[in-house]
């Protein structure tokens, strides 16, 4: 079992895994599975938040999204035994949303774009706070995926939009024109108004 | 990771009215939006030509994106080198060989309507001078009168010339009145304007003279009280009035 790759083991047994039926939650995670079948866990690692929070995550999720957590597995810096790693610019809160992101894509990948864009969606369905937040994180970890779904985010915050309302989106309090300045800009561009 | 940084990297997945809206936003957003290179990226979708120099052909590539890919704006005139100050006009008008009008009319006294039509003008051309194409029209005091049996031949000659330079333009050359008409009482007559050569390719621009007369009962006689003239082919407003005046061959 050891010589078997555990990730595509993790993949099989996932999509075999039981779903929730009739309410119930019958659900058997493929790593307890692995756990019966094997007798030993699924790798998983620390995340340490700013606020010293400890969140433990599947490693193979991690590693599949951040390019930092994955150099620093493959590098051997991390010590599976004691390690965490500190992220200290990550608060707990943004933290678990990224954990959520990854485990979430790492899960369903196989799902239809449709469906995964509809998640995407609801998940980015934040205060500007935490989108501010969620990107410093993904930026910092590279994630590369959620890293392009945030900025198409806000691309789409300011695509089609008069400059007015993009000021108060982006709570643009002072925009640093002079009066000349705004007046040739309401001249240049009228219909942005 | 400032702000800044985020913005540099969602301004290149804008298109080119939303980077022109990001230019206006705040004085941040544009020194960041004015990057020539984010430009040359829409110009070369837009007119993949255009970026194979090396060098962008206008001065940036964002004022040739903003030259060409804004929505059309009416072209607006320029301010007209002359004023009516600067003209007089010499309007002659005969019946057959008798001089029934000859006058030099400065510029100034040509005003675009009648302040208040003498009474006695039928209704129809009241409302017709206060119409808002803009037409150049002269009372014509003491009134002067057509016998009716030589109205077929009455022709007017109108030249212009302007005090700037000392030259003489030609507007109507030697034309009859030949079209009468009768329900607003005006007589019409037209020539085509000589432009100079300096703007080749403009023909069939004409300028119309109208005869304004009474509505009186008596069908013999033609009682002109005004003259008018307008350009309504092509100007009509002041400006392009003027414009068509001083593009008119000059010598």
């Amino acid at each position: 079992m050891t010589q078997l790759d555990r990730l595509s083991v993790y993949h099989w047994l996932n999509a075999w895994c039981i779903k929730p039926v009739g309410g119930a939650l019958v659900r058997q995670e493929p790593e307890y599975i692995l756990l019966a079948l094997m007798g030993s866990p699924l790798k998983k690692i620390m995340l340490c938040s700013s606020e010293k929070e400890i969140f433990s995550v599947e490693e193979q999720v991690m590693v599949q999204h951040s390019v930092i957590i994955n150099n620093m597995i493959e590098d051997g810096s991390y010590n599976h035994e004691e390690s965490k790693i500190p992220l200290d610019c990550v608060d707990s809160k943004t933290l678990k949303k990224v954990i959520d992101y990854c485990t979430h894509h790492t899960h369903h990948h196989n799902d239809n774009q449709e469906d995964l864009e509809a998640w995407d969606a609801q998940f980015l369905n934040v205060d500007s706070n935490g989108l501010y937040d969620l990107l410093m994180a993904a930026n910092y970890l590279e994630i590369r995926n959620l890293l392009d779904l945030i900025y198409g985010t806000i691309k789409n915050m300011i695509k089609g939009k008069k400059i007015d309302e993009i000021r108060r989106i982006f709570n643009i309090k002072d925009h640093g024109f002079t009066p000349e300045e705004e007046e040739q800009n309401r001249k240049e561009y009228p219909h942005f108004y | 990771m400032a702000f800044e940084e985020v913005l540099k990297a969602v301004f290149p997945l804008l298109d080119g009215a939303d980077l022109a809206s990001c230019m206006a936003v705040s004085k941040q957003w544009r020194d960041i939006a004015s990057d020539d290179y984010l430009w040359k990226c829409l110009c070369s979708n837009r007119w993949p030509s255009m970026c194979k120099r090396p060098n962008p052909p206008s001065v940036t590539y964002y004022k040739l994106y903003q030259t060409f890919c804004r929505r059309q704006h009416r072209r607006t005139l320029l301010p007209p080198r002359i004023s009516f100050d600067d003209l007089e006009f010499f309007i002659d008008i005969w019946a057959e060989t008798t001089l029934l009008f000859s006058e030099v009319v400065p510029g100034s006294v040509l005003q675009p309507g009648f302040k208040i039509p003498p009474s006695g003008v039928c209704d129809l051309l009241k409302f017709h001078l206060e119409g808002s194409e803009y037409k150049m029209t002269l009372p014509v005091e003491p009134r002067f009168t057509i016998p009716a049996g030589q109205n077929q031949n009455v022709s007017v000659s109108v030249m212009v010339g302007r005090k700037d330079s000392n030259k003489v333009a030609r507007i109507i050359n030697k034309s009859m009145f030949d079209y009468i008409d009768r329900s607003s009482y005006r007589a019409l007559a037209f020539d085509y304007l000589d432009i100079s050569p300096v703007y080749p390719f403009l023909s069939g621009i004409r300028a119309w003279i109208s005869l304004l007369f009474m509505e009186d009962g008596n069908e013999e006689v033609i009682d002109v009280f005004g003259i008018q003239m307008d350009f309504c082919d092509v100007a009509n407003s002041k400006e392009e009035v003027l414009w068509l005046l001083d593009m008119l061959d000059w010598k």
